[in-house]
C-alpha cells in the first residue's frame, strides 16, 4: 500500500473531444433503446387495436362451448320427444398412467360394472394402452362411484348420447343409432343425412306418430299378446286421409336405448317386414273388384253356399257354415268363403289381380323404414288360386299393405302413400283413385254391418262407429296348413260414417282361453284388441263417440235375413 | 420561462390524460361486452339444464310409466259414449232433472203456510227461513203467538213482547208486504193502548220512564201514539240508539220525534217478523 507502483500510471489521458464523443455514443444508445421501446409499444397498441376492432375473442370460444352441433331430436306430431341427445358420461382409463395396482383396482371395477369379469379388468389395465373406454352411456351414480375409487388414471367424460325417453314405445320406427351416433335402423337410419346436415341443427324431425294412440296400442296389445299367449301382436293406425301413420307396433318390442339386450327376435318388424296370409280380411277387397267391375249387379242377388264347393280336388267349406243361399252383405256377415270364391271365380283372375296391383300388393309397401317385405303372389292363379285368393289364401301380403289398402278403399277410393312423416296440415296429399265412391261408401255400410251383427261384433266401440272385417288364416307349414296356428286380423276404419282412421290389428299364433270359449279366431282375440284401442284413442284423436250417429244401413238391413224365433 | 419549460412536459401530461380517457372509454366498453357475453354463456347454460331437466321429467313420465301409474293406482277408463254430450239441450235436459228435490220442500212449506192463514190471526206469515224457525223454538213461540192472536182484544204483559222484540232483532230478513200488515197491528196496537211505550220505557230504563212519559205527553197533541213506538223500536233496534238518547233529552222537539216515527215505520217489519216467527213456532208444536 505504501509503496507506490513503479511503473507509470495509466492516468486519465486527457483527450480533447473525447468526452463529447462518449456523450454522444450514449445518447445514440439511449435513442436506439428507446426506439425499440417505441416499437414494441406501438407493436402492443397495433395488437390491441387489432384485436379490439376483429373480436376474435371470447365470444366464439363460448359459442364453441355450448353448441356442437347435436343430432336434432325426433318428436311426435304433438311435439313430444322420441329421441333426444344428451349428455352422458363416460368411463375410461389411462392404463399407462395408474398409480394403484392393477391387482387391486380390477376387482373393484368388477364389482361396480359387472360386464367384465375382475381377469378382464386386469388385462386390460395391464395392457399399458393410453386410453381404454371402460363404459360409454354411463349413469352419474357410476361416475361417482368409479370415481370415489380414487384412481387418477381414470378419465370421465362427457359425451352425447341418444336417449330415448319413452324406452320401448314405438321402438321398431324409430330404430337405434350407435355409440359414434350414426342410425343403424328405422328413422335414425333414413334420417342419417338430415340429422346430420348442420342446416338442419337444432331443428327437430318430427313424425306421424302420436305417442298417445301408440302407446294405447302398444299396451292393449301386449294385454291382448299376454291373455291369449300370442307368439307376436302388430297393430296399425292410419289417417285414411293423409297416409300419415299414427300408430305403429310390432310386439315383442325392444328398448332402443340398449338395443344390444333386446333377443334378436324382437327387433323383427311385423308390421313392415313379416308377410301373412290374412284371410277374410281380403273379402272386401274381392268385393269392392266385384263391385267397381259389374260383376255383383245386385246385393240381392243370391250365391249358393248351401254345400262345400269342390273345384278339382279342392274343396272350399265355410267356417260358420249358413247352408243356404246368400247375398253379398250376408256374406259379409257370416264371412263365407264359398260365396266369395264363387264371386272371385266369376271375376276373374286379371281383375282381381288388377285390384292386387292396384292396392299395391305387387310391390313392397312405400314407407320411409328399411326391411319392408316383399308381398308373396301366387305363381300360377289356377282356376283355385283365383278362388282362395279372394278370400285371402295363397296371397301374403304385410299387415301395412293391409291397412293401406283398407284406408283407400274405405276412404272414398282414393289411395294415398303411407309415411312416417307429419304432412304439413293442409298439405296437397297425392293419390290414385282405385275404387269409385260408390263402392266405397257400399263397403263401409258391408264392413258396419259385420260389426253390428256378424263376425266383428266384439271390434263395436259403442259410439265410435267402427266398420271392419275380421280375418283368421291358418299359418301355412309344410306341405299344407297348421290347423292350430292361426294368425287372426281385424281391419277397418272409424267412425265408418266418415272415415277418418283405418285400424289394422294383428295376433299371431293366439291360443284360445276359456273367456273364448277356446276360440281362437279373430272375432275373439283381434276384435276386442280394436274395441279397447278405438274406445281409447278415438276421443284422443278427436272422434267425439255419439251412440246416435251412423252410416245410414237402411238399405241394408232388410237384405240380412234372420232367423225367425225358434228357427235353426 | 419556467411555463415555456414545462410547456412540453404539460402536453405529454395532456396526451397522456386523452389517451387514458380513451382507454378507460374502451375498458367500461370491453367490460360491458365480457358482461353480456358472460350473461350469453348463462342463459344457453340454463337453456342446457332446462333441457336436461326437460328430458328427465320426461324420461320419468314416459308413457309406459303412466300406463302402469294407472293400473295401480288411478284407474282411469276411456271415456264412454254417454259421457260426451252432443249439444246444449242435453246438457238442459240432464240439469231439469236436478231442481226436483226442492220443489218438493217448497210445497211442504206452502201447505204450512195455508194452515196459518186458517188461523185466526190478522197477519199471514211469511215464509221465514228454515234456521229461524228452528230457533224459534217453544219458550218464545208460546208466547209470542199468543200475542199475536190477543192483541186486538187485551193488553199483555210488557216483559213478554219485549223478549219476542228481542227475538225479532235477530231476525233480519223480512218482506214489505208483511210490514204494512203488520204496521196495521202495530197501530191499532197503539191506538188501544198508548201507555204501552210507557211501560216499555219503564221496564227497560226506570230511570228515564218519567222523561219519556213527559215527551210523549207533550207530543201527543199532534200526534197520538206514535211517539210511544218509536220508543219502543228504539229499543230494539240498534242503530235508533241515538234516538233514543235524543228523545231521552227533556227538550225533545216535534221534529225529533216525527222524524223518530218516521224510522219507526221503516223499521216495522221486525214486529212482523216476529209475529210470523211465533205462528211459525207455534205451528211446529202444533203437531
Amino acid at each position: 500500500m505504501t509503496t507506490a507502483p513503479p511503473v507509470a500510471k495509466p492516468t486519465r489521458l486527457h483527450v480533447p473531444g473525447r468526452r463529447q464523443q462518449v456523450a454522444a455514443l450514449s445518447r445514440e444508445r439511449l435513442m436506439l433503446v428507446m426506439l425499440l421501446f417505441l416499437a414494441a409499444i406501438l407493436g402492443i397498441v397495433l395488437k390491441i387495436m387489432y384485436l379490439t376492432f376483429t373480436g376474435q375473442s371470447f365470444d366464439d370460444r363460448a359459442a364453441g362451448l355450448t353448441s356442437l352441433p347435436l343430432r336434432p331430436d325426433i318428436v311426435d306430431r304433438n311435439g313430444e320427444t322420441l329421441a333426444r341427445t344428451i349428455d352422458a358420461w363416460s368411463i375410461g382409463v389411462h392404463a399407462d398412467r395408474l398409480l394403484t395396482r392393477p391387482e387391486d383396482l380390477a376387482p373393484q371395477l368388477a364389482v361396480l360394472m359387472p360386464e367384465k369379469t375382475a381377469d378382464q379388468y386386469l388385462a386390460l389395465l395391464k395392457s399399458r394402452k393410453h386410453f381404454i373406454y371402460l363404459r360409454r352411456r354411463a349413469m352419474p351414480e357410476l361416475v361417482e362411484a368409479v370415481n370415489a375409487l380414487g384412481e387418477p388414471g381414470m378419465a370421465f367424460a362427457r359425451e352425447p348420447e341418444r336417449l330415448y325417453p319413452q324406452a320401448e314405445l314405438a321402438a321398431h320406427v324409430l330404430g337405434w343409432t350407435n355409440l359414434d351416433g350414426t342410425g343403424v335402423t328405422g328413422m335414425e337410419k333414413l334420417l342419417d343425412k338430415r340429422m346430420t346436415d348442420p342446416k338442419y341443427a337444432g331443428k327437430p324431425v318430427t313424425l306421424s306418430i302420436d305417442s298417445r294412440v301408440q302407446a294405447a296400442v302398444e299396451k292393449e296389445l301386449a294385454q291382448a299378446m299376454l291373455n291369449f299367449q300370442a307368439r307376436g301382436a302388430t297393430g296399425i293406425v292410419l289417417d285414411v286421409h293423409s297416409g300419415e301413420v299414427i300408430a305403429l307396433t310390432s310386439l315383442p318390442s325392444f328398448n332402443p336405448n340398449d338395443p344390444g339386450r333386446s333377443p334378436p327376435e324382437t327387433r323383427f318388424n311385423q308390421a313392415i317386414t313379416g308377410v301373412y296370409e290374412l284371410g277374410s280380411t281380403f273379402k272386401p277387397i274381392t268385393i269392392a273388384a266385384a263391385m267397381d267391375a259389374g260383376v255383383v249387379t245386385s246385393l240381392s242377388k243370391r250365391y249358393d253356399a248351401t254345400a262345400p264347393l269342390k273345384v278339382g280336388k279342392f274343396s272350399i267349406r265355410d267356417d260358420h257354415p249358413t247352408k243356404r243361399w246368400l247375398n253379398v252383405p250376408e256374406m259379409l256377415v257370416h264371412s263365407s268363403n264359398i260365396v266369395t270364391a264363387r264371386i272371385a271365380d266369376e271375376l276373374g283372375k286379371d281383375r282381381l289381380n288388377g285390384m292386387f296391383m292396384r292396392l299395391g300388393f305387387g310391390e313392397p309397401v312405400s314407407i320411409e323404414l328399411a326391411g319392408r317385405g316383399r308381398p308373396i303372389q301366387p305363381v300360377f292363379w289356377a282356376r283355385t288360386t283365383t278362388m282362395t285368393a279372394g278370400y285371402g289364401h295363397g296371397i301374403a301380403v304385410t299387415p301395412m299393405h293391409l291397412a293401406k289398402a283398407y284406408a283407400a278403399l274405405m276412404n272414398g277410393g282414393i289411395m294415398h302413400p303411407v309415411t312416417l312423416l307429419k304432412r304439413e296440415p293442409g298439405a296437397i296429399v297425392p293419390g290414385t283413385r282405385v275404387i269409385s265412391p260408390q263402392v266405397s261408401y257400399r263397403l263401409r255400410q258391408f264392413t258396419r254391418m259385420v260389426v253390428l251383427e256378424g263376425t266383428g261384433k266384439q271390434a263395436n266401440a259403442p259410439g265410435l262407429r267402427v266398420g271392419g272385417k275380421t280375418g283368421t288364416a291358418e299359418k301355412a307349414s309344410q306341405g299344407g296348413y297348421a290347423r292350430k296356428s292361426l294368425v287372426s286380423t281385424f281391419a277397418g276404419v272409424f267412425p265408418v260414417d266418415d272415415p277418418k282412421y283405418a285400424i289394422v290389428m294383428m295376433l299371431d299364433e293366439p291360443k284360445g282361453t276359456a273367456e273364448t270359449y277356446g276360440y281362437a279366431t279373430a272375432g275373439w282375440t283381434a276384435a276386442p284388441v280394436v274395441r279397447k284401442v278405438v274406445a281409447r284413442i278415438g276421443p284422443l284423436l278427436g272422434i267425439i263417440p255419439d251412440a246416435r250417429k251412423d252410416i245410414p244401413l237402411e238399405d241394408i238391413k232388410p237384405l240380412i235375413w234372420h232367423p225367425k224365433e225358434g228357427e235353426e | 420561462m419556467m411555463l415555456a419549460r414545462f410547456r412540453s412536459i404539460g402536453w405529454v401530461a395532456a396526451a397522456a390524460v386523452a389517451v387514458l380517457c380513451c382507454y378507460l372509454i374502451s375498458l367500461r366498453v370491453a367490460t360491458e361486452r365480457g358482461a353480456l357475453e358472460s350473461l350469453e354463456y348463462k342463459i344457453s347454460s340454463s337453456q342446457k339444464h332446462i333441457r336436461l331437466l326437460q328430458t328427465e321429467l320426461g324420461t320419468r313420465g314416459q308413457m309406459n310409466q303412466l300406463e302402469r301409474w294407472n293400473e295401480q293406482a288411478l284407474a282411469l277408463a276411456a271415456p264412454e259414449a254417454e259421457q260426451f254430450l252432443p249439444d246444449a239441450e242435453a246438457l238442459v235436459a240432464l240439469t231439469d232433472r236436478q231442481p226436483a228435490l226442492p220443489m218438493q220442500e217448497d210445497t211442504q212449506l206452502a201447505s204450512v203456510a195455508t194452515d196459518l192463514d186458517v188461523m185466526p190471526v190478522t197477519t199471514t206469515p211469511t215464509l221465514a227461513d228454515k234456521p229461524a224457525l228452528r230457533t224459534a223454538s217453544y219458550e218464545v213461540a208460546p208466547v209470542a203467538a199468543k200475542l199475536m192472536q190477543d192483541r186486538s182484544v187485551v193488553d199483555r204483559p210488557v216483559t213478554k213482547s219485549d223478549k219476542a222484540e228481542k227475538l225479532a232483532k235477530a231476525d233480519k230478513s223480512a218482506k214489505t208486504e208483511k210490514s204494512v200488515k203488520a204496521e196495521k197491528v202495530a197501530k191499532s196496537d197503539k191506538a188501544d193502548k198508548p201507555a204501552k211505550g210507557e211501560k216499555l220505557a219503564k221496564s227497560d230504563k226506570p230511570a228515564k220512564s218519567d222523561k219519556a212519559a213527559k215527551t210523549e205527553k207533550s207530543a201527543k197533541s199532534a200526534k197520538p201514539d206514535k211517539p210511544s213506538k218509536a220508543e219502543k223500536l228504539a229499543k230494539t233496534d240498534k242503530p235508533a240508539k241515538v234516538e233514543k238518547s235524543a228523545k231521552a233529552d227533556k227538550s225533545a222537539k216535534d221534529s225529533k220525534s216525527a222524524k223518530s216515527s218516521k224510522d219507526a215505520k221503516s223499521s216495522k217489519d221486525k214486529p212482523v217478523k216476529l209475529a210470523s216467527l211465533a205462528v211459525k213456532g207455534k205451528e211446529t208444536r202444533r203437531p
